[in-house]
């Protein structure tokens, strides 16, 4: 079963990269591993809607953080 | 627990996925905690694949409307290996059950791809795979190790190999001629007919020329002995020179074609005296024969000529058949056969008596004609031997004159026919034909008349053959008229053009049983064909003048513009000049304001335009001391007319008519002098008898000027009238141009006469204008008889005001007897002129105005 098992995983593979590929034409600023994570989390029974919100709220978090960081530098 | 867990891990891994806070950090935890409790959120509601694949089609929708279309097929086509078809068929075959959840968190996510989606990032995606490396010898020899048996064997080829060929030239074989023909890019012509030639065999004649020159070195010329030959070698030679070829008996001048006896030969059982005679008729024969030949070989450039070159080839053809015949009797004689010369001689004479017959008309003409005279010379040789052949009762040689005679002619009357048809002259010089196109950019309204003329020689005679002399005018005339309507009517060319294919030869038959002439016939022949072609469009270029460019609207509309056949706007027309005169007597010629009342007036007549009418005026110094009657002299009426009628017109002014209107405006003036005065007569005492004797004298001249002014204003309406009326009943009679032209310049012949426009009857129209400038004299003396009745009329006041100069001092009554004596001087001066030329005859139009004047009151 290894053939098998490196097929299932190459369709995976190419699953991801065309979902990468898609998600760069949305402009979603998704890398491929956050997706990777995104698409593991849906399997796992996550809401979509739940974990863009959540995607959202980490990247407006980010730029708190960064904006922070920027102010204190600038100080 | 475990999915707990594994939710805990994946959550972590997205957080610092994204926010890259790493493993280990504080905050780390309080982030995770935070996403961990949002993904366990179960609020939402559950994924709807199909609103996800309705979005998806409305996404790619929108993004082909908003031009992205680069954009919207890069995604349907990831969409379509994902499974999903969501434009096209919204099939949702996806390959994973969680993937409409997977895309709809991408549109989630998605920020305005419509904007700022740059496909570049995809392609430097796809483009950071690195390539497959480079298959290397060791690569194939892994998969595939070379210790087969027998691959380092020698392969047994069982074709024809390239490498077999050795020490093969490519460089020096020679192409077939198939390869060569299709060889792309050949460029040398004459290489490739040279492999098409096919290289004489000289080798093939030497046994014959070795046969042939038995005897040829016991005899030569002026040998004292004459050489004894056979029948049957004589009558060879004889073939051979009638055939135009060397022969040992003959010699032949290659440039003359002259044919002599070359030996003094003699045979057996014949004369000598006898034979010389007989080759020597043989040989005169061959002259002509070979004539023949040297004459068609000429290089000719009239194209009729080379039609009669190849007509006379043909019978050179068809004579060398005949002896070819001959000789095939004595070649392979099928029965006993006499080989005799002399009966060779009758049937050489037979078989060539019409060759003989047409070689004796070329060298006749030849002889006869001059460089001038020479282009039609053999035509009409022709045309002469077929007469006298037919007279003479000589059949044979009367058909093989017509057949080289017709040959030419149905060449010669191509070009004849082009221009008949469609009015088209021949371009090459070569085959110039009787019809010269002059001057192909003449003025439009010349064209008729200038463009077209026959062409002649310099002795006068039409240069074309004798027998097309009759048809010349004919021909001339409708291809004038086929021209002419290829300018009126320019879509008519194509017409003409099909037209022209139907009929192009000249049907003869020359039946020799007839007891019509020759050129009785042909003349026949010549007329059928001209009518056959129905290229007289004489009746069509009539009805289109007539018809499409108006021309007898053209000429009604001259009686009203010239001469006041609408009395109203004339006399509007002549208000408004002679107020103008009145209000602006140094400056009234001004040419645009001038133009302006005529166009308003006399323009606004029925069919006329109004802007063809212009006014000019005359320069002159002595305006201003002139009487008007004289200044009126300056003004010229001008009515623009199309081209075509300007071609029948012949003048792009109308002199004539301009003249016959300027009189009628000063006769109308006159009368408009005279006329106020009428009315102020009412004022006066009832009692004649008291009045004085010079108010008798001024009456008495006013009623005669009024007379006169009456009788010339008749004179001139009626006449033109008359005129006009003929000139419209004749044009519509006109057959042709030429006619309506004469039927133009008669009508301007008769007009000029009639209204004293001639040069010889000038005297007697200046007699007429002295009398109605009496009318401006006389309301100058009116004034001075009678200032408290003196109508304050315009013309009066001008007259007054520019006649000055001419006033005499002085009584006025003595003024007024002196104006009635010149009155009678002139009116009999005019009377005696008008007598004169009636008994000199041809002014038929000036007897009306004789009779009136004639008529005068004493």
């Amino acid at each position: 079963m290894p053939a098998a098992d490196d097929s299932k995983r190459k369709a995976a593979r190419e699953t991801i990269d065309i979902l990468h590929e898609i998600s760069i034409l949305l402009n979603t600023n998704l890398d491929r591993q956050s997706l990777s994570y995104c698409v593991s989390l849906i399997e796992n029974g996550v809401n979509p809607e739940a974990l863009a919100k959540v995607i959202k709220e980490l990247w407006a978090q980010n730029e708190r953080h960064n904006a922070e960081k920027a102010g204190i530098a600038a100080t | 627990m475990a999915h707990t867990a594994r939710l805990g891990e994946l959550a972590g891994g997205l957080t610092t996925a994204i926010t890259g806070v790493q493993e280990g950090d504080s905050a780390l935890r309080v982030i995770k905690d935070t996403a961990l409790k949002g993904l366990r959120v179960q609020t939402h509601a559950r994924t709807n694949h199909f609103a996800v694949r309705d979005r998806y089609a409305g996404l790619v929708e929108k993004l082909t409307v908003r031009n992205r279309d680069d954009v919207a097929d890069a995604l349907q086509v990831r969409l379509a290996e994902l499974g999903i078809d969501a434009v096209n068929t919204g099939k949702l075959d996806s390959q994973s059950k969680w993937l409409p959840e997977v895309l709809s968190l991408l549109l989630e996510l998605s920020d305005r791809p419509v904007e700022k989606t740059n496909l570049q990032d995809l392609i430097r995606l796809t483009k950071t795979t690195t390539p497959p490396p480079p298959l290397t010898w060791e690569d194939i020899v892994a998969d595939d190790p070379l210790d087969e048996d027998g691959i380092w064997d020698d392969v047994e080829r069982g074709y024809h190999s390239s490498g077999d060929d050795s020490g093969s030239d490519e460089g020096q074989s020679e192409p077939t001629t198939s390869t060569a023909a299709t060889s792309v890019g050949e460029d040398d012509c004459a290489a490739l007919a040279v492999m098409h030639l096919v290289a004489l065999d000289e080798s093939a004649l030497d046994g014959f020329k070795a046969a042939s020159i038995d005897g040829e070195d016991e005899t030569s010329e002026g040998a004292g002995s004459p050489t004894t030959w056979s029948a049957l070698m004589l009558v060879r030679e004889t073939f051979m020179m009638l055939h135009g070829l060397p022969s040992r008996t003959y010699s032949m001048d290659a440039v003359s074609g002259l044919i002599k006896i070359k030996h003094d030969i003699a045979l057996e059982t014949v004369t000598r005296s006898t034979l010389h005679h007989t080759c020597e008729r043989l040989a005169d024969i061959g002259t002509r024969l070979q004539y023949l030949r040297i004459w068609t070989r000429r290089s000719q450039k009239a194209a009729y000529l080379q039609s009669i070159q190849s007509a006379v080839e043909k019978l050179l053809t068809q004579f060398a058949l005949a002896i070819n015949e001959l000789e095939g009797q004595y070649i392979t004689p099928l029965h006993d056969t006499v080989v005799s010369i002399a009966s060779i001689r009758a049937q050489a004479e037979t078989l060539s008596r019409p060759l003989v017959r047409l070689a004796e008309v070329f060298q006749h003409v030849e002889s006869t004609s001059t460089t001038e005279n020479q282009a039609f010379t053999i035509l009409d040789g022709l045309y002469d031997e077929a007469s006298i052949t037919q007279m003479s009762g000589d059949d044979k040689v009367f058909f093989a004159v017509v057949s080289v005679l017709l040959a030419g002619v149905q060449t010669y009357v191509r070009p004849v026919r082009d221009w008949a048809e469609s009015g088209t002259t021949p371009s090459t010089g070569a085959n110039d034909i009787f019809i010269l196109d002059r001057d192909p950019n003449c003025d439009s309204s010349s064209v008729w008349h200038q463009r077209w003329t026959l062409r002649t020689t310099s002795s006068g005679d039409v240069y074309a053959p004798r027998f097309m002399q009759p048809f010349v005018e004919r021909i001339a005339a409708q291809g004038k008229a086929q021209a002419f309507l290829k300018l009126l009517t320019p879509t008519l060319e194509h017409d003409m053009a099909i037209y022209s294919a139907r009929t192009s030869t000249i049907l003869f038959s020359p039946d020799f049983n007839t007891f019509l002439p020759f050129a009785q016939l042909f003349d026949d022949s010549l007329s059928s064909w001209l009518e056959a072609s129905g290229s007289d469009r004489t009746a069509l270029l009539r009805s289109t003048l007539l018809q499409e460019y108006s021309l007898l609207t053209t000429f009604e509309s001259l009686a009203y513009v010239f001469f006041a056949k609408d009395g109203t706007l004339f006399q509007e027309f002549a208000n408004a000049v002679l107020e103008l005169i009145r209000r602006r007597p140094s400056t009234w010629q001004d040419r645009f304001i001038l133009t302006s009342l005529a166009q308003s007036r006399l323009g606004s007549a029925a069919h006329l335009d109004g802007s063809s009418i212009t006014m000019t005026i005359h320069e002159t110094d002595d305006r201003n001391r002139r009487l008007v009657i004289r200044q009126l002299e300056d003004l010229q009426l001008h009515l623009a007319l199309p081209w075509p009628v300007r071609n029948i017109t012949r003048s792009n002014t109308l002199p004539i008519h301009a003249a016959a209107f300027t009189l009628l405006l000063q006769t109308e003036h006159a009368s408009a002098l005279l006329r106020p005065t009428l009315f102020t007569l009412r004022t006066l005492d009832k009692r004649t008898s008291s009045l004085p004797a010079e108010h008798h004298t001024v009456f008495q001249l006013r009623w005669k000027l009024t007379w006169f002014v009456n009788a010339w204003r008749a004179h001139i309406s009626t006449t033109v009238a008359s005129l006009h009326t003929t000139l419209l009943l004749d044009i519509q009679h006109a057959e042709t141009v030429d006619n309506m032209a004469a039927v133009w310049t008669a009508y301007e012949h008769g007009l000029r006469n009639a209204l004293l426009l001639a040069e010889n009857l000038a005297p007697m129209k200046e007699a007429i204008l002295e009398i109605l400038e009496m009318s401006e004299h006389f309301a100058i003396l009116w004034k001075e008889l009678f200032p408290a009745l003196s109508f304050s009329d315009s013309t009066a006041s001008t007259t007054t005001n520019q006649g000055d100069a001419q006033v005499e001092e002085g009584k006025a009554g003595a003024r007024v007897t002196a104006r009635l004596g010149d009155f009678g001087r002139s009116l009999s001066f005019i009377i005696a002129g008008l007598r004169s030329v009636s008994r000199a005859g041809g002014y038929a139009e000036l007897e009306g105005l004789l009779q009136r004047l004639e008529a005068h009151p004493s």
